[in-house]
């Protein structure tokens, strides 16, 4: 095993609780950040389909130290019943409150934070206000839709992916599932509930962030999603910024990397980020890059 | 709520331990369901053992190795294994609260690994069983159906449809997918258990068989319905039961009559 795992109770009262996975001492990457992950929408730390414990131990073979962790209420961690505050708020002390942890007990004065999902929200809240995150992962996060969407829109008429999973919703029995589209449990997954800032607000925190030499990857995916081709994202912000920014989109992963081949491939595209921009101490930044990789993914 | 690893080296185990309100001789083992049901079972989890704890239970609840935050790629996780993770993790739990007897909650799969683990030698006063997965090929067969419902939210279905070695977006591997199917617990040896306790929201045949089972192998058992109000199907069925208290309530009455014992 060239990693080890340990739990960490951090926050006042020690109600706080995660799993740290470390490198072992010849791995480890001197100076590297240290790359937090916590709970997405209801799931514990593990993450969906256990995203988080790969990503920890595929992270620890790189070189890269992590904690992940539960915000406090949710999953294995406590909540103080004198805490009265808002989700949201709650979760960004929690985040904050973990790399203060890390920084009293390892030393670490840099950090990464991995948001998936609804828990992209905290790891943005917290990126544009604490100089201490130098980079951060948004795995499907916002999305607004632009002048470039609406153009590439039409291009869903040509999927055939998408008339074949029309028919198997509307004529079930032709495929020998008669109670599928009646199935409530596949209504509830169609609706993903967010709290997005407005796409101004968006715009002003890149810049904040890019200004500040923090670096950023955005993860994206195909399906019914608001985004829907890789360099959307700029046509997001603004053009004009587009230094320290590195966006990957999967047009054929869902929104949980449900596939295990699309989550390896979401996995080593985080540990190649990480291995490529922070293996050095110090920070710097660097024009934006497009390239195609060869698996499918389109990454600008 | 203490998170610690236990086992060996080799094979160590994710688990969070409740100590009790109050002076306790009595612990209760957590089991939970198979990977694919895991993350939707979490929170009932959560929610019985510190109902549990309140009531004076020492209780764990442990990750199977290969699963949550165990050792172990998830592809590398074995029934037989698992199985072997229930007593470890029983061991475990008398060792770090010091209770002189066992009980054991499992759910799903975990239902069936605590009975395979009590045939198997491992000593409980109460087998609770929540929607006890009986027959391994209807369990099988089951989680398939879901799986292709979710592939039915996928753009890209055709990629998973004829990949056995995956389910509901974990790996599935035939030597699993082997031992789960070859499952029957009215086949099982006599559990050294003295009573159990069936929870089903609707309870069937299969039920009724593996009762009659338990019993002809002396452990006094009963059959009980989870009253969950009306729903569209078995998924949503177990859904709101992970949210609902009525089976928590259920199994916590159940193992207040150790305490009182």
């Amino acid at each position: 095993m060239k990693f080890t795992e340990k739990v960490l109770s951090f926050g006042a009262g020690g109600i706080l609780h995660g799993i740290l996975t470390e490198p072992e001492a010849s791995q480890r990457i001197e100076g590297a950040p240290a790359v937090l992950s916590w709970n997405v929408g209801l799931h514990h730390h593990i993450g969906p389909h256990r995203f988080f414990v790969d990503m920890a131990r595929e992270l620890a073979h790189r070189g890269f130290t992590s904690l992940r962790f539960d915000i406090s209420g949710l999953g294995d961690s406590e909540v103080s019943r004198d805490d009265a505050r808002p989700d949201p708020e709650r979760a960004i002390s929690d985040v904050r409150a973990a790399m203060s942890a890390l920084e009293a007990q390892r030393g670490f004065t840099r950090f990464v934070p991995v948001g998936f999902c609804s828990g992209v929200d905290a790891a943005h809240a917290v990126s544009v206000r604490d100089e201490r995150v130098v980079g951060v992962v948004y795995l499907e996060g916002y999305g607004f839709r632009t002048p470039g969407f609406y153009l590439h829109y039409p291009e869903r008429f040509l999927n055939p992916n998408r008339w074949e999973r029309l028919l198997r919703r509307r004529f079930p029995r032709l495929f020998g599932d008669v109670a599928a589209v009646e199935d409530p449990a596949l209504a509830r997954e169609r609706v993903y509930i967010r709290d997005y800032p407005t796409r101004e607000r968006l715009r002003w925190d890149v810049h904040t962030m890019v200004e500040r030499g923090t670096r950023l990857l955005l993860v994206y995916v195909g399906g019914d999603t608001d985004y829907n081709y890789p360099e959307q994202f700029f046509e997001m912000i603004g053009r004009e910024t587009t230094t320290n920014i590195d966006v990957t989109f999967y047009p054929k992963a869902d929104h949980t990397f449900f596939i295990e081949s699309d989550r390896k491939l979401a996995l080593e595209r985080v540990s190649s980020w990480l291995r490529e921009h922070f293996s050095a101490p110090a920070p710097r930044q660097e024009a934006a890059h497009s390239e195609r990789l060869g698996n499918g993914a389109q990454t600008w | 709520m203490k998170p610690l690893f236990l086992g060996n080296t080799a094979r160590r185990l994710y688990g969070v331990y409740h100590s009790p309100l109050r002076t306790s001789r009595h612990a209760v083992l957590l089991c939970y369901p198979g990977m694919q049901e895991y993350n939707a079972a979490h929170w009932a989890f959560r929610r019985l053992a510190a109902m549990l704890a309140r009531d004076g239970h020492h209780v764990l609840r442990f990750d199977y190795f290969g699963t949550g935050d165990s050792a172990g790629d998830s592809r590398d996780g074995h029934p037989d294994g698992w199985v072997e993770d229930v007593k470890q993790a029983a061991q475990e739990l008398r060792d770090l609260s010091g209770a002189r007897e066992l009980s054991v909650v499992g759910m799903r799969l975990g239902a069936a690994f605590a009975t395979l683990a009590s045939s198997a030698g491992l000593r409980v006063r109460r087998l609770v069983l929540w929607e006890p997965v009986i027959d391994g090929r209807a369990y099988v067969r089951e989680l398939e159906l879901w799986d292709s419902r979710r592939n039915l939210m996928l753009l890209h279905s055709s990629r998973t449809r004829d990949r056995k070695t995956e389910l509901l977006g974990h790996p599935f591997p035939a030597a699993v997918r082997n031992a789960t199917e070859a499952l029957d617990l009215t086949r099982v040896g006599a559990p050294r258990a003295d009573k159990a306790l069936i929870l089903a929201a609707e309870p069937r045949g299969e039920h009724e068989a593996f009762k009659a089972v338990l019993e002809k192998h002396g452990v006094a058992t009963a059959l009980k319905r989870v009253m969950e109000s009306a729903t569209n199907g078995e998924q949503e069925v177990r859904e709101r039961a992970l949210l609902s208290n009525t089976a928590l309530l259920d199994m916590a009455e159940e193992l207040r009559g150790v305490l009182s014992a």
